[in-house]
């Protein structure tokens, strides 16, 4: 029989019962003034945030130490309040910050409109935990009351079905890692993030500077990333520098990546819901296996993403790919090499899962999808975001300039901005896996196209490299990139291909008509 | 009717210079201490009158860190003017731009109108008295002024947090920008109009900067 462990409620929420009780009986949600009330009675000894000194190996393990603690004190306030039962989640509309302390709104999303969405959509999640905790039953899972599943049924149509639905928030962190198969990781390197923990405390490199420029850049609407101001003394958060301490580790644990912008806004994410270690794992597996090569030192998985997109868009939404592609052949794959300018406004969508462009709730609700169902869910969605703004950006067609095909300036803006008003989570999930053309696209599709873009683009870089040996120029390389692209459509592979005698003979033809 | 043209102005420089907060500035007239990295790019759009011209400026905000300038060509193709942003206070992030000068010499068009922008100008002065406060900055007027002549650039020390020379950026480029390379549009109903997709309470960003 599978009896249930929770790691939600660990002591520490016992040591500060009181002061919870305190908060929760006023009946608004205070997490900030819970916050407060917990700092308190700590005695200030840093005068400087912890980065700004260079600690000597034992300040730095009794401050690891320290930090450690006000981390779990973190993670157990960020749990209670996801935690709280169903008619608590009313004290959200009572607060400007949502349940994992972000602001409700903002330029994009006004404070009534949040409270409207989520008078509808805290119900909702209570019927769907209901649902989540009968499904955990008839597998014989038992959930203590306010704890979390380390275990979850056997994957199943049902199941994915659940996941769609939403993942139940305070059981999100542990969901996502079971499905991710973070406990084989963690079972294998045992002791391997400790171990890092003491490597990279006194590092200092290329990567750690950049990590301290985005620390404080990373989540700054939400309160638990905010240092704490009192008496004129400013404490660094505590989950900054948890996130410190993961994002350094990663660096060192992955040099092929490094530190790269936008794993800010994973990592702090992943440690609203999982505690460090697990964080760290879920990081790793993130940029491994759902991610692969995204955020490598040259960002040519970015690319390779983007061209899957585009397939997929040519494939599925053959209205807006007539919008969106530039490319003057309307059948030849040229936009695999030559990306269209649109594809700017779609790298954050890949990079950073769908953190800052998506609202918050819904790039939850992508997470739970993405966690469960492999990377085809990122295309899945993405391809959903667009299928939403075809009657807009059809209506904005109009506009596209004339003189250089380059998309509308408005069109540009609506695909940027417009996300960040999908807060209606449901309504995205439902387009994308009930309604839409591409709800059945499987991940085997995915890879097929990822290898099919990996090949040409490599084909193409080969064909780079060569024209820096012939010597040509930009000019040149993109004519002779449209004509080796045409005669491939023509079934002549490239490779096939004589570069010193039919292919030379076509450029010299090129390069007269230049002149 | 004053005419109405469009100008495609990308931004480039070193992670955390301040990039996205002197658009934020010229666009929404707004600060934030912390600002968000940009991941991969930004658009945004402002309009701007000056003298009886009337200028879109369509703004391409790019990613700092040195790996997505593996992307930055596909950023600055056809752009008509660029910024070229450091940090007063970090001399690394003036080698930087240096760099970045050279690139866009060498690839982008032609014609292109480059602003050099020295950004955190408030870091080096007394707020009371504005005047600068020794020991403060890495890189030198003087440093700055020499690169900008030496590669034909238009230069200035801003602060996006004071808000320190930002419009007048704008507006040297735009005069700068000459008639027959913008791209004329025949739309002038669109002038003034408001923008839907532009943020909520955002009052700067509809309608026209007071450059
Ligand atoms: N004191 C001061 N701080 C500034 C100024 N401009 C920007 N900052 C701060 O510097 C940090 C980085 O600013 P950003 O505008 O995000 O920099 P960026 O160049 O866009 O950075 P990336 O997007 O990472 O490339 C933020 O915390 C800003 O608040 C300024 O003029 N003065
Ligand atoms: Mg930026």
């Amino acid at each position: 029989m599978d009896t249930e462990v929770s790691f939600s409620t660990p002591n520490l929420v016992e040591e500060h019962s009181d002061a919870l009780a305190r908060h929760n009986s006023d009946g608004g949600y205070s997490l900030i003034d819970y916050y407060a009330e917990n700092r308190r009675e700590e005695p200030f000894t840093l005068v400087n945030p912890p980065h700004r000194k260079t600690l000597t190996r034992t300040e730095s393990i009794q401050s690891l130490k320290k930090s450690r603690t006000s981390l779990e004190r973190v993670q157990s306030k960020i749990g209670e309040s996801i935690h709280q039962e169903p008619n608590r989640l009313n004290a959200i509309l009572a607060s400007d910050r949502d349940r994992y302390g972000f602001r409700k709104s903002n330029h994009y999303v006004k404070i009534e409109d949040y409270d409207e969405w989520w008078t509808r959509y805290s119900q909702y999640l209570s019927r769907r935990k209901k649902k989540w905790e009968k499904l955990m039953a008839k597998n014989g899972l038992l959930v203590a009351k306010k704890g979390s599943p380390t275990r979850f049924p056997a994957r199943s149509e049902e199941l994915r079905r659940y996941v769609r639905k939403g993942i139940p928030a305070e059981w999100r962190g542990d969901a996502w890692f079971y499905f991710a198969k973070g406990y084989d990781k963690l079972k294998d390197n045992k002791g391997v993030y400790d171990k890092l923990v003491d490597e990279t405390m006194n590092l200092i490199n290329e990567n750690t500077e950049a990590i301290e420029k985005d620390l404080h850049r990373t989540f700054p609407e939400n309160v638990h990333f905010n240092d704490i101001t009192r008496n004129g003394v400013t404490e660094e958060s505590p989950l900054l520098q948890t996130l410190r301490r993961v994002l350094k580790c990663f660096s060192k644990y992955r040099p092929s990546i490094g530190y790269c912008q936008s794993l800010n806004f994973i990592a702090g994410l992943l440690l609203v819901f999982l505690d460090e270690e697990r964080a760290f794992w879920m990081l790793v597996i993130v940029t491994e296996r759902y991610l692969p090569g995204i955020h490598e030192f040259n960002l040519e998985g970015v690319n390779v993403h983007q061209g899957v997109l585009m397939l997929c868009l040519r494939q599925y939404l053959p209205n807006v790919w007539a919008l969106i592609n530039e490319s003057s052949h309307s059948n030849n794959n040229s936009f695999l090499y030559e990306l269209p300018t649109l594809s700017f406004c779609t790298t954050s969508w890949f990079m950073s899962i769908f953190v800052g462009v998506l609202p918050i709730e819904t790039t939850l609700r992508v997470w739970d999808c993405l966690f469960y169902e492999e990377s085809k869910a990122i295309f899945q969605v993405s391809l959903t975001i667009f299928k939403l703004l075809e009657p807009q950006m059809l209506d904005l067609s109009h506009k596209r300039s004339e003189d250089d095909g380059i998309l509308s300036a408005e069109l540009f803006q609506m695909i940027q901005n417009a996300p960040k008003r999908l807060l209606d989570a449901n309504a995205l999930m439902e387009e994308c896996f009930r309604f839409s053309s591409f709800s059945k696209l499987s991940q085997e599709e995915i890879l097929n196209c990822k290898k099919y873009v990996i090949e040409s683009r490599s084909r193409y870089n080969e064909l780079i490299k060569r024209r820096s040996a012939v010597g040509m120029d930009e000019q040149e390389r993109k004519e002779l990139m449209r004509t080796a692209v045409l005669l491939e459509n023509k079934q002549i592979g490239l490779k096939s291909m004589n570069w010193n005698g039919r292919l030379n003979s076509r450029m010299r033809r090129i390069q007269q008509r230049i002149r | 009717m004053s005419k109405q043209t469009s100008v495609k102005l990308v931004l480039l420089g070193e992670a955390a210079v301040g990039k996205s907060s002197l658009v934020l500035r010229f666009v929404s007239n707004d600060f934030q201490e912390n600002k968000e990295p940009t991941i991969g790019a930004a658009f945004l759009t402002q309009r701007c009158t000056i003298g009886t011209k009337t200028i879109k400026f369509e703004i391409w905000d790019t990613a700092g860190q040195e790996r997505f300038a593996n992307l930055a060509p596909l950023y600055y193709r056809n752009a008509q003017a660029a910024l070229v942003v450091y940090d007063v206070t970090k001399p690394a992030s003036f080698i930087k731009a240096r760099h970045w000068v050279k690139e866009l010499h060498e690839q982008a068009s032609k014609n292109i109108v480059i602003a050099l922008v020295g950004n955190k100008y408030d870091l080096v002065v007394d707020p009371e008295t504005g005047e600068e406060i020794e020991g403060r900055r890495s890189v030198s007027v003087e440093e700055g002024k020499a690169l900008a002549d030496e590669e034909g650039l238009l230069f200035f020390e801003t602060s996006a947090k004071s808000a320190f020379n930002v419009n007048e950026v704008f507006t040297a480029i735009g005069k700068q920008i000459p008639e027959e390379t913008s791209k004329p549009q025949d739309e002038p109903s669109s002038v003034g109009r408001i923008d839907l997709n532009a943020p909520v309470d955002e009052s700067g960003g509809a309608g026209n900067c007071a450059c």
